[in-house]
């Protein structure tokens, strides 16, 4: 990887010879030789736990995963998203079709065969080490966008980008839901990555060129790459990628790359490549046109079956609005019955009668619609409007005047990156449907752009990485998920600096939030989640509703504070005079 | 690589936070390899060490008086450690019931699986690992990162015989490891807690007696450290009736190795049937009388040490001791594979001073293994664990060893070899075979270190050794 970023480097060097170009260049040659070979190394290594953790027990998704790796293998492309799958329908967009049915064909080669029974009955071992390979393969995708990402970004000095970079290859978060609770979110966030730093690099592009060579070949070819990253990563998993869709689009209309062909030409290359085949065989068996993309549509955005909260509730906005209500409710019953007779109580024990009975706490079960006991239901056009809002102030960052060619490189980068988490913590934030492991997209995001070891990241991230406890609960996995989480906080832990000056008081009240919030707070609640008998006070989810609620908080501060951030650092660019 | 890791850490957070750091980090990697199979799990009706040691929690918890413990059921999983092991079962045992799985430690319950109680009985062994065995080598190292680390997370091998196998040889290791930090003062009690623990601590007796003869016998803290240790052992077996252990503790029915491990004995099977020389009662007189020869030399040496500095001194215990043991575990009777830990800790503690051979024994003992957890299903935790210690380390020479290792291990692995199914013992035997090998050469460069060289007075320039000139 890095002997390849060096040579790049070295012909690009032939072809524009600037002096700040070349000592800034030449520097980036020389960072990615010097960290190259110890960046492998560390990558070897997160793969090599990866590895140790092939026997951890799976979830009921290694049996839906296996299902479709075996179905698709054989299932003509027209079935895929009617009813040729059987049972757990594919619900994920063609290009991960794709790869299942890729992998399925060579399951079937390698005569690696299992057909899941029960719900969580055992698999043979070749299955196990067939899949748990898959999904370590599919990480070398994380391993090369992290790379891309950091690669271009504002860490110049070599030890702290490959500390970076291990802090996001071995995930905690990722590592539960990918190798342990088994999914494919490395490959997808990877090539995510990867699509955001051809776009952040885009912007830096047009600026240090400035308007004497508007549109290189360069140019438009790092803009045709960047959308088909990005379409890729849309044709990979939607739910995952739509979530950065706000930013990429201001940033295509900041650089005016929505003008260029080759944008156009890639981003619809790929999506074709999705949705062509399917169309083709489709019509091949006479099938009609609207029937096939009502199927698509139905599978992929499955509004009408899915609730506003998935089972463990998610830690987003409408965890704690659920929580609250469920806390509204108890006191309200409480005061109905205990209150004294008369014309109030009554209207009150009325009321209580006819409010509706919630339909978003039934525990494991996904249940449809967004209601709550109390509080006015949220639709899902509610919660698109919800999410545009919280996503907007990323799109006009991006949107305003950008900075201008003589800010620091290192500035322009970090507002991309800013404005891209801040986007994806908004589209958590209020997105319908929102499963725990979508926090981890966010969580990274936030990581790469104010470093890892900021305290608003590490809150995050411990945030994220502990709303994942839920959904590794299997007791040979209770220690050493709580022992992932501590490896990572060490991992990340703002060093002992000196002391700061008297200015930064926000930074240092952030600091003792940070210890309070992990230190203190998180051990507490892992206390009370084994130390209270819920069940036997007759709340068996509160644990459940604990974890989302404290979680969530984080999450909602670190959304404010990203979005205080971004503003001021985008304020602060456009004040920069050209 | 891991040097300047280390040094890095070091600097920019501290040495505590950089210890507490490596510390997590073995622990989960302890915690992820017990998530493998243990030993003879779903296997009934004998299952495996798992069982017996469950077994031994049981029996030490619920039968009464403790002198009956050595009579119960031997023919099932009877205690076949000194009294301490019995006294940890009985504390195990107490903390399982106390950690809500009283019902996998009851008398009747023989071949217990859940998942709870897996969980739990892994958790212990952590435990024991994290209090024990951490802070000891973290003592035992001076406080030296590279040498905890190595100790803590790279080396694969005790991680892999008690997290994976399932043993509690992290006991008897921080055992042993207080006993070489406290050489000069507490060896004589640390050795007889090593030796109540787990009998074959007695390996690195010779070395003790021969310093014991070697020195003055007038020094005030001798006789209080002897007569300490002489107290331990005479109290430990005050409960039982000495006949009883000592015919558990010492199996001499039980053969002369067991499985395939990589010493003499197994390696020259076919000789020795051949002469007939395996079923003669004179094999146990045979096998004292080499042993004894292989492991003189490392005794001897007490009368060769001459004033040195301290760091010296230390290396050349660490090597008297890993010389004796290992000894002891290519010629003596009634062998595992898990002895190869003894050997193994003391020449751990130099890798500092020797990072290529410890690197090399380091391997080499975790491919001794994998026959033994291959066939538990714990191969590709073998494989991870030893990759990842080569990685680390860096080294091209390693390469000369590892891939012939790797290759060994990928060939008993393949499922399509017709060889492995229809020799069921070959693969095990040429593992057995290799691995003596490259032990006999290990004993004979201790050998040379211990004789033939003079200390290492110039500074070599690897990189440990930069790492700790950094350090200081």
């Amino acid at each position: 990887m890095g002997g390849e970023g060096g040579a790049g480097a070295r012909k690009r060097r032939r072809r524009s010879p600037g002096p700040p170009d070349h000592t800034a260049r030449a520097m980036r040659a020389r960072r990615s030789s010097n960290t190259a070979a110890p960046l492998a190394a560390a990558a070897a290594l997160v793969c090599l736990f990866k590895v140790l953790l092939w026997r951890a027990p799976y979830s009921t998704d290694f049996g839906v995963h296996w299902h479709w790796k075996r179905q698709l293998a054989v299932q003509p492309l027209r079935q895929w998203y009617t009813e040729g799958t059987g049972a757990p329908f594919l619900d994920y967009p063609p290009w991960f079709g794709y790869w299942e049915a890729a992998w399925g064909r060579v399951a079937r080669t390698l005569r690696i065969e299992w057909r899941p029974g029960g719900a969580l009955t055992a698999a043979p071992a070749a299955v196990v080490a067939f899949q748990r390979a898959t999904v370590l393969l599919g990480d070398s995708a994380l391993l090369w966008g992290t790379w891309r990402l950091l690669q271009q970004s504002q860490f110049d000095d070599p030890p702290r980008l490959a500390w970076h970079a291990v802090s996001v290859w071995a995930h905690p978060g990722l590592l539960l839901v990918d190798h342990v609770h088994f999914q494919y979110n490395g490959m997808v966030i990877g090539v995510l990555l990867a699509a955001l730093a051809d776009w952040g690099a885009l912007w830096q592009r047009r600026r240090s060129r400035d308007r004497k060579r508007p549109r290189g070949r360069a140019t438009a070819g790092r803009a045709g790459r960047a959308a088909m990253l990005y379409a890729a990563a849309v044709c990979l998993k939607h739910t995952t990628a739509l979530g950065v869709a706000p930013a990429v689009a201001a940033m295509a209309l900041s650089v005016g790359a929505w003008r260029q062909p080759e944008v156009w030409l890639g981003g619809g290359a790929v999506l074709a490549s999705a949705l062509l085949p399917f169309w083709v065989s489709g019509r091949a068996a006479g099938m009609p046109a609207r029937s096939f993309w009502a199927a698509l549509l139905h599978r992929l955005v499955p509004l009408g079956e899915r609730g506003l909260l998935h089972a463990y509730w998610a830690p987003n906005a409408y965890a704690l609005l659920a929580a609250a209500d469920k806390l509204l409710a108890a006191l309200l019953r409480l005061a109905a019955r205990r209150c004294p007779t008369g014309p109030t109580c009554t209207a009150l024990q009325a009321w209580w009668m006819r409010a509706p009975l919630a339909r978003n706490t039934a525990g494991l079960v996904e249940t449809g619609g967004g209601g709550f006991r109390l509080l006015p239901p949220v639709t899902p056009r509610l919660s698109l409007l919800l999410t545009l809002c919280s996503t907007a102030p990323a799109a006009s960052a991006l949107l305003r005047r950008p900075p201008p060619a003589s800010t620091a490189r290192r500035t322009r980068d970090r507002l991309w990156l800013l404005a891209v988490a801040q986007c994806s913590l908004g589209y958590f934030l209020f997105g319908w449907h929102m499963h725990e492991k979508a926090l981890l997209l966010p969580s990274i995001l936030t990581s790469l752009a104010c470093g890892a070891d900021h305290p608003v990241s590490v809150l995050l991230n411990a945030a994220c990485i502990y709303a994942m406890f839920p959904l590794i609960g299997e007791p040979s996995m209770r220690l050493l998920r709580t022992v992932l989480l501590l490896t990572y906080v060490l991992w990340v832990w703002p060093a002992a600096a000196p002391p700061p000056p008297p200015s930064s008081r926000q930074r240092l009240r952030l600091r003792l939030l940070l210890r309070l919030y992990v230190a203190v707070g998180l051990p507490l609640l892992e206390l009370t989640q084994s130390a209270v008998p819920w069940s036997r006070l007759g709340l068996p989810f509160a644990p459940l509703l604990l974890t989302s609620t404290y979680t969530a908080l984080a999450v909602l501060y670190a959304w404010v504070h990203l979005t205080h951030r971004l503003w001021c650092a985008a304020a602060a660019a456009a004040a920069i005079p050209t | 690589m891991l040097e300047a890791v280390l040094a890095r850490a070091e600097r920019r957070w501290g040495r505590s936070r950089a210890a507490v750091l490596c510390a997590v980090l073995g622990i989960g990697i302890r915690c992820a390899v017990g998530l493998f199979p243990y030993s003879g799990e779903a296997s009934p009706p004998r299952y495996g060490d798992y069982e017996a040691h469950r077994h031994w929690s049981a029996v030490t918890l619920h039968q009464r008086p403790p002198e009956t413990w050595y009579r119960y059921r031997v023919e099932y999983w009877g205690i076949d450690y000194p009294p301490w092991s019995a006294f940890h079962a009985y504390a195990m045992g107490r903390l399982a019931q106390w950690l809500g799985v009283a019902d996998a430690v009851a008398l009747s319950a023989d071949g217990y699986e859940s998942a709870t109680s897996r969980a739990v009985f892994r958790a212990l062994v952590v435990v024991n690992d994290a209090a024990l065995f951490f802070p000891l080598s973290f003592g035992a190292c001076h406080g030296q990162l590279p040498c905890f680390a190595f100790l803590t997370v790279l080396q694969p091998c005790w991680v892999l015989v008690d997290h994976a196998h399932f043993q509690y040889n992290c006991v008897l290791l921080a055992l042993v490891l207080a006993m070489i930090a406290t050489y000069r003062r507490w060896r004589h009690t640390c050795l007889a807690g090593a030796v109540l623990f787990k009998q074959m601590a007695l390996y690195y007796a010779p070395v003790l007696l021969a310093d014991d003869l070697h020195q003055r016998w007038t020094e005030r803290q001798w006789w209080i450290d002897l007569g300490v240790g002489a107290l331990l052992f005479g109290g430990s077996l005050r409960p039982f009736r000495p006949v009883d252990v000592l015919r558990r503790v010492f199996p001499f029915e039980r053969g002369i190795y067991e499985d395939k491990v990589a010493n003499f004995w197994c390696v020259f099977t076919p000789v020795l049937r051949r002469t007939g020389l395996l079923r003669s009662t004179r094999l146990p007189w045979l096998c004292a009388a080499l042993t004894a020869m292989a492991a003189a030399p490392f005794a001897a040496a007490a009368w060769r040490t001459t004033p040195s500095p301290p760091t010296e001194a230390r290396r050349q215990l660490c090597l008297r001791l890993t010389g004796c043991s290992l000894a002891f575990y290519l010629f003596s009777f009634h062998v595992h594979e898990k002895h190869i830990l003894l050997p193994l800790l003391p020449l751990s503690l130099l890798i500092t001073e020797h990072p290529e051979v410890v690197l090399w024994a380091s391997t080499i003992a975790s491919l001794s293994l994998y026959p033994l957890l291959y066939r538990e299903g714990s191969a590709p935790a073998v494989v991870a664990l030893t990759m990842a210690l080569l990685l680390c380390a860096g080294r091209p020479a390693s390469l000369y060893y590892a891939v012939p290792s790797l290759a060994l291990c990928i060939a008993l692995t393949l499922d399509w070899n017709p060889w492995r199914d229809r020799y069921p013992d070959l693969y095990p035997y040429l593992f057995a075979l290799y691995s003596f090998g490259h032990l006999l050469a290990l004993l004979l460069w201790c050998y040379r270190q211990c004789f033939c060289t003079a200390p290492p007075l110039k500074r070599s320039r690897r990189p440990l050794a930069c790492a700790r000139k950094a350090s200081r």
